[in-house]
């Protein structure tokens, strides 16, 4: 305190500190939470734990945020007329935004652990190695078939469903039940191209007998349910003598993907049901051949002959993969976080510089600027009106601000004008991007989202795919804003109150 | 003699009549003149054992020792020369569509000078502190501050205004007083000292602590007081100091301005609004008097360096009296009397100026006349407020 009185005023130790060891706890919490049971297969796999996290995040924040401001409300060098130097306020501002960031940001901790912990299981190259060897192994499973035997077709002059019992891939005609008719299992973490690939690798390799192969990612899948702990009861060996019935492929065995399930007639939608007879009106209809069926307190429990456990490793890699191509904490939601406190510390901040009200005063103008500049864009039918009008705004309360700062006897309501531009011009970018994009959208008629011709209209483009790029450029724009803007706020400071 | 021999006497003359709480009041003064830790050490730690030794017949001996020491070092320190700080030239200040206006009105004010405002209610005191304070600016007129400073903001840090309702102080008092003491770059090692001080010197040892709400009003302004000294103002500006003060307080604070105001070494100006007519002038180099946002000064202003009493004005006496106003007027004509008006309980008698108190006090005398108290306001603002 002696030596740093504003750091002192605004407890920034104790608060930091504080905040670091509730984004441990946080961390902890999700790394903890982010672990994957591979052995697990919840036909309703919901995660109740973060929607609890994420409250006691908002509480513990909510709570820190309001004790800090208790402490740091105590003293005020600013409006006390303390001597400041030139930076003093900046600085301020700045240890104000990093107590808003640390503290509303516990629940991204949350987040982050949880997908570190759920990518944490192999590195990158040998999670694309397995999920290559799932998505092949899968076609040898129990899956639908692409052609179902039935299309529409104009016989005789008139359209009329015709049914069929073979299909043809590349030349050659193979039954519906064929393993040339099956998809593979396809991972977020993996682009179509990727997917498309690996069906044609393995559909080749059968097409062409390569019937090695084919055992070896056999192998390869057992060993990794092995290593899960999952139980198959066939061998790597035992399922290529069960499938791989060269040339025509078809399925006369089917491969359970789990060793069990239970089908009832009032089930949802969740249970996987295989009807065999579509006629039938007597319930469902199960493969015998690969199934056995019983019956017990009108629940049919499905054992599936020959099973490998895909569906458990299914759900866990893909619940990896999407921690890799979905995380939670990512460039984009990282930016809501930094925005949040962003203006956050712009209202403490503001209130701060201020008065009480001042700041409510602002806080009603502000309403009522929005609810008659909503009315124009209305009426104007144009939807840019708003931007323009809260941009045009912005520039002018900034020249105002500016004007009174430099130029006027008295304060007056400069209060409440400053409020407003700190809570705004931070808003002021993206609004200007907005109408932008959008001029360059009206101009580019033949633009369309669905077919983008990227040649065409690289501007375009550009903007459209540089939101993040925009949004962050504009948080270091900002912050330099904020560098020149509390200099001429100290001024302000100074001048008579009336 | 320069004005530090002179004010080392006094204190000699306290410290021979026992009168421990005043010697340790300017000792305290003495030590932040000195502007050494050594002597910020001493002090404090004499401070403490007077608290843990009330009663102790050691203390004179303590307190002289102290004040040889400190006389020693401050005897070749030099003295600043008194220098006018502020300027107002015709100032004016008008409130929009409010019929009201201030001046215009003149005031110079010189470090070590302390200036009374006085006037009732509504006639302009506050907005004139407003005014040199920085918080109004001025229609007409112009303030000018003869001591460096950057900017506006940087001006208002050397201008400390203390209005008559203060903001409250959040947290202790002490932490409040380190946190202005550090804002205003005190060396760490020495703000502590500093703040003990100046914390005894109004003397709130005991309240150090305190909670804002805990403490009276009188002590309240104590801790502002404690607050402006730390911030070393070039000038304070403060508004009714004396409202809500017991008549002892009242006296203790004026007597704390007066010090605060005559440092030889820290000399600061101090501007000062009061209902307290007799107290203030006590303690004024000047007086204004606001009537309508008129000014009258209660001494005139001839040059710049020197400031002398008005000429030959006629003899106004106050008094209470239990005869009626033609009893007394008939037998008061006889020295002269030109009126007397009842005012609000008192009469106030106005008589030729070649006339004195002494000529009054014969004729009461002379005709047995029951006085309950009178007062010789010839040279106070208070004529300013009956006439």
């Amino acid at each position: 305190m002696l030596n740093h009185p504003l750091l002192w005023n605004l407890k920034i130790v104790p608060t930091v500190a504080a905040a670091i060891v509730f984004h441990i706890i946080f961390f902890i919490i999700g790394y903890v939470n982010g672990a994957v049971d591979f052995a697990n297969t919840p036909d309703w796999d919901y995660d109740n734990n973060s929607p609890v996290v994420v409250f006691f995040a908002i509480l513990l924040a909510t709570l820190s945020i309001v004790l800090w401001l208790v402490f740091y409300f105590r003293n005020n060098a600013y409006k006390s007329f303390y001597p400041q130097n030139k930076l003093s306020l900046f600085k301020e501002w700045m240890l104000i935004l990093l107590v808003c960031v640390l503290n509303c940001t516990f629940s991204a901790s949350y987040f982050y652990a949880k997908d570190l912990k759920t990518r944490s299981y192999f590195n990158e190259q040998e999670f694309s190695r397995r999920i290559d060897v799932i998505s092949i192994s899968s076609l040898f499973i129990k899956g639908s078939y692409k052609d179902n035997g039935r299309s529409f077709e104009e016989v005789n002059g008139e359209e009329e469903w015709v049914n069929y019992d073979t299909f043809e891939y590349n030349g050659k005609k193979y039954p519906l039940k064929s393993l040339l008719n099956k998809s593979i299992t396809d991972f977020s973490y993996q682009n179509h191209e990727h997917d498309s690939l690996n069906e044609v690798r393995v559909k080749n390799w059968l097409v062409n007998n390569q019937k090695d192969s084919v055992r070896w990612v056999m192998g390869q899948f057992i060993k990794i349910a092995n290593e899960h702990n999952l139980k198959s009861n066939i061998t790597a060996d035992e399922w290529l003598s069960l499938v791989y019935n060269y040339p025509k492929f078809k399925e006369d065995i089917i491969i359970g993907k789990i060793d069990s399930y239970k089908i009832n007639n009032y089930t949802d939608y969740e249970y996987e049901v295989e009807v065999i007879d579509n006629n039938s009106n007597e319930g469902p209809q199960f493969d015998t051949i690969s199934n056995t069926i019983k019956l017990i307190d009108d629940v049919y429990h499905v054992y599936p002959k020959h099973y490998v456990p895909l569906s458990q490793i299914k759900k866990s890699y893909k619940k990896i993969s999407s921690a890799y191509v979905r995380p939670d904490i990512d460039i984009e939601t990282l930016l809501f976080y930094l925005y949040f406190s962003l203006c956050l510390s712009m209202a403490i901040f503001s209130f701060r510089i201020t008065s009480g009200k001042s700041w409510l005063i602002a806080i009603v103008a502000t309403g009522i600027i929005g609810i008659i500049t909503g009315i124009i864009s209305i009426i104007f039918s144009w939807d840019d009106t708003f931007f323009v009008t809260w941009s045009i705004i912005i520039i002018c309360l900034l020249v105002y601000f500016y004007s009174n700062t430099y130029k006027g006897l008295a304060k007056d309501n400069s209060a409440i004008v400053l409020n407003i531009i700190l809570w705004l011009t931070l808003w002021l970018i993206p609004i200007i991007y907005t109408i932008v994009r959008s001029i360059y959208r009206g101009i580019y008629r033949s633009y369309d989202s669905e077919y983008r011709v990227i040649n065409d209209f690289p501007f375009l483009e550009w903007l459209n795919d540089s939101v993040s790029l925009i949004f962050y450029s504009n948080l270091i724009l900002v912050v330099i804003f904020m560098y020149f803007f509390t200099q001429t706020i100290k001024k302000w400071k100074g001048k008579p109150e009336a | 003699m320069n004005e530090f021999e002179k004010q080392f006497l006094e204190v000699q003359d306290l410290l021979k009549f026992d009168d421990y709480n005043l010697v340790i009041k300017r000792l305290i003064d003495f030590t932040l003149d000195t502007e050494s830790i050594t002597f910020y050490k001493k002090t404090t730690e004499l401070l403490d054992w007077i608290d843990n030794n009330p009663e102790s017949l050691e203390l004179k001996e303590k307190l002289s020792q102290l004040l040889k020491e400190l006389c020693s070092v401050l005897v070749n320190k030099p003295i600043s020369k008194k220098k006018k700080i502020l300027e107002g030239i015709d100032i004016v200040k008008r409130y929009g569509a409010s019929s009201f206006a201030l001046g215009p009105a003149n005031i110079k004010l010189y470090e070590g000078d302390i200036i009374g405002l006085v006037g009732e209610n509504g006639n302009g005191k506050t907005t004139l502190l407003r005014l040199l304070s920085g918080e109004l600016y001025a229609t007409a007129g112009s303030i000018q501050y003869d001591f460096p400073y950057n900017d506006l903001y940087d001006l208002r840090t050397k201008l400390v205004y203390i209005p008559q309702r203060t903001d409250t102080w959040r947290g202790s008092m002490f932490e409040n007083l380190v946190f202005t003491a550090s804002s205003y770059g005190y060396l760490p090692q020495e703000i502590n000292f500093i703040v003990e001080l100046t914390i005894a010197r109004l003397g709130l040892r005991k309240f150090r602590k305190y909670k804002w709400k805990d403490l009276s009003s009188g002590y309240k302004m104590r801790f502002e007081l404690a607050r402006m000294l730390l911030r070393k103002p070039k000038v304070l500006l403060i508004d009714e100091p004396l409202a809500n003060l017991d008549i002892l307080a009242q006296q203790t604070v004026l007597e704390d301005f007066r010090a605060i105001a005559k440092s030889p070494f820290r000399p600061i100006g101090i501007i000062l609004s009061s209902q307290q007519l007799y107290e203030v002038e006590k303690t004024s180099d000047q007086v204004i008097f606001l009537k309508n946002g008129q000014q009258k000064n209660l001494h005139a202003a001839t040059t710049d360096e020197t400031i002398i009493e008005e000429g030959s004005k006629p003899l106004v006496i106050e008094f209470e009296s239990e005869w009626t106003q033609s009893m007394l007027n008939e037998k008061l004509l006889s020295i002269g009397l030109q009126s007397i008006q009842f005012n609000g309980g008192t009469f106030i008698a106005t008589f030729s100026g070649d006339k004195t108190v002494n000529d009054f006090m014969k004729t009461i005398i002379t005709h047995n006349i029951h006085i309950v108290y009178f007062r010789n306001i010839s040279n106070s603002t208070r004529r300013f407020f009956v006439s």
